[in-house]
This record gives structure tokens, sequence and C-alpha cells, in this order.
């Protein structure tokens, strides 16, 4: 079992000696100053660790030795605390926090970061005042979120895609 | 007259925009007190990290995610879960004071 914590660690307990043996893979990640705030695997096992202002993915072809920034540009995460994420099945990387501003403004968004186009973002997202957006998870059913708005878990629906074709007018 | 796609592109960016708020948000379970993690299992059943309420709870999908029940006992407020492929949870329990183990392990089987 995979995990990160807030010092920076990423770390694995190894599931063939029933969770004794403790690996380290990574250490003092930092971001920005700040801790590591979320924490989520993709489809092939590469690690996405989300802090203050960034994103970060380390590979698992390199036992998570190495890593690139998986943020785009003008992405501003405000702080490592409240900050969730989880990838779906096509391994774009959703994000959600309370405190995110791409325009000045703040309260609770879910982002969407797409590795096929330099994990720049669709802002699916947004409700004020701000509440606590402290967990998301991804499933058939839509995105999940706990504490939005605060002591609730909520379940957002993605809008439905529209195809081209869909709009060809002759 | 067909438009071309260069065009429609555009007009689904601008859409994608300024439909950000077009989804549906739903209510899941109720009785929460400063839910944390949370995580799905393969049947879209939902578990959560409830850590006012000291407690780790599914929600089930059937139904319509509104069937709230609790799983084990003797949380001090819980932070993160995780299910898997099996469907057994994790648990991330500050009063344990470490990460996880098969002690917080809760298998589905046994409720």
């Amino acid at each position: 079992m995979l995990f990160a914590d807030t010092t920076g660690t990423i770390a694995e307990y190894v599931a063939a000696t029933n969770y004794i043996t403790l690996n380290t893979l990574a250490s003092s990640v930092v971001f920005n100053g700040g801790g590591v705030g979320g924490f989520t695997l993709d489809r092939n096992g590469n690690a996405f660790l989300v802090g203050a202002r960034a994103v970060e993915e380390f590979f698992a072809s390199s036992a998570y030795s190495t890593s690139t920034s998986a943020g785009p540009i003008g992405l501003n995460l405000q702080n490592s605390a409240f900050i969730a994420a989880a990838t779906d099945a096509a391994g774009n990387l959703f994000v959600s926090q309370d405190q995110f501003s791409a325009t000045g403004s703040t309260g609770d968004y879910i982002l969407e970061l797409l590795p096929s186009n330099s994990f720049n973002y669709n802002l699916i997202y947004t409700a004020t005042p701000p509440n606590f957006a402290s967990g998301i998870a991804l499933g058939g059913n839509g995105v999940f979120l706990s504490g939005l708005p605060a002591n609730a878990v909520s379940q957002f629906i993605l809008p439905t895609q529209v195809t081209l074709q869909e709009f060809g007018v002759d | 007259m067909r438009i071309p796609h260069i065009v429609v592109s555009m007009l689904l960016l601008l859409g994608n925009i300024a439909d950000s708020r077009a989804g549906t948000l739903l209510p899941v379970g109720s009785g929460f007190n400063n839910p944390l993690g949370i995580a799905l299992d393969g049947d879209g059943n939902l578990f959560v990290a409830d850590q006012g309420n000291n407690a780790v709870k599914e929600v089930l999908a059937s139904g319509g995610y509104t069937t709230v029940n609790t799983l084990g006992s003797g949380f001090t407020g819980p932070t993160a879960v995780a299910v898997d492929a099996s469907g057994n949870v994790f648990v991330v329990d500050a009063g344990y004071s470490r990460k996880s183990s098969p002690r917080e392990g809760i298998p589905r089987s046994t409720h």
C-alpha cells in the first residue's frame, strides 16, 4: 500500500509481508515551503502529490526516484491543507480544495488536470462561500466530495459530454 | 452551410468554461461531522472517514447513496480511508498514530 504524508515522504507498506515491511521511496518533498496536501495514484502506479501551488508526478518506473511537474502554468493552489486528488480511468487527475484561486476569487473548486494537454486544467466546479473540500473520489457514478458543504458528503455528476457531430449543421 | 470543426471546437471550449458549474451536486448520506477522506469500492459504495464522529462509514450505492452503515468501532479521529481490490478497507486513524495496517483493515465480509 503506497502512501504519502505531510512531511513529504512517499512510502509503501508491502502486502507480501502482511504490511510489516515499510519501504521509503522518497522523502522531504516540499511544495513552495509547504507539505503534501493530497496524494493519489494513476492506473499505471505513478504517484501524484499535490501541495502549495504545485502538482508533482513521481514515476513508478523509476521506483518514484524521478518526478516532473504536473501542474499547469497559473495553477494557484493556495496551501497544502485540505487538498485532495484522484485519477480517473483515462489518467486525468482531479484536484479539489477550498482555496484555489485562478482569478482572484476563492471558493471550493474541482479541477480536472489533463495529461494529454500538458496538464492544462478544466475548472469543473466552483462553490462559494469557501468550505472544506477535503476528500475526493472518482467512480462510475461521478465525483464524490467530502466536506462540501461543511459536514457533508456530496456526489457531483459531471455534465454530459457533447460530441462534435451534434453541432454539425448543414 | 456546415459549421467548420475549428469553429465548433472553439464553441465547445467556450461552452466548457461557461458550463463549469453545470453539473449536478447531490447530497450523500447524512449525519457526518467533519468528513475527511473518502474512497469508493468496485461496486460504487462510498467509504467515509468521519473524523468528528470517530467513525468509519459506508454509504451504499444501491438506493442512491442514502443508506449509511457504521463500520467497526474504536476509531479516534480517522482521517483517511482506502479500499483494496478485495474490498478490505484501510483506515488512517489519528488515535493509533500510524498510517495503516491490517489491524485497521475492515473486511467487508464482517458487516
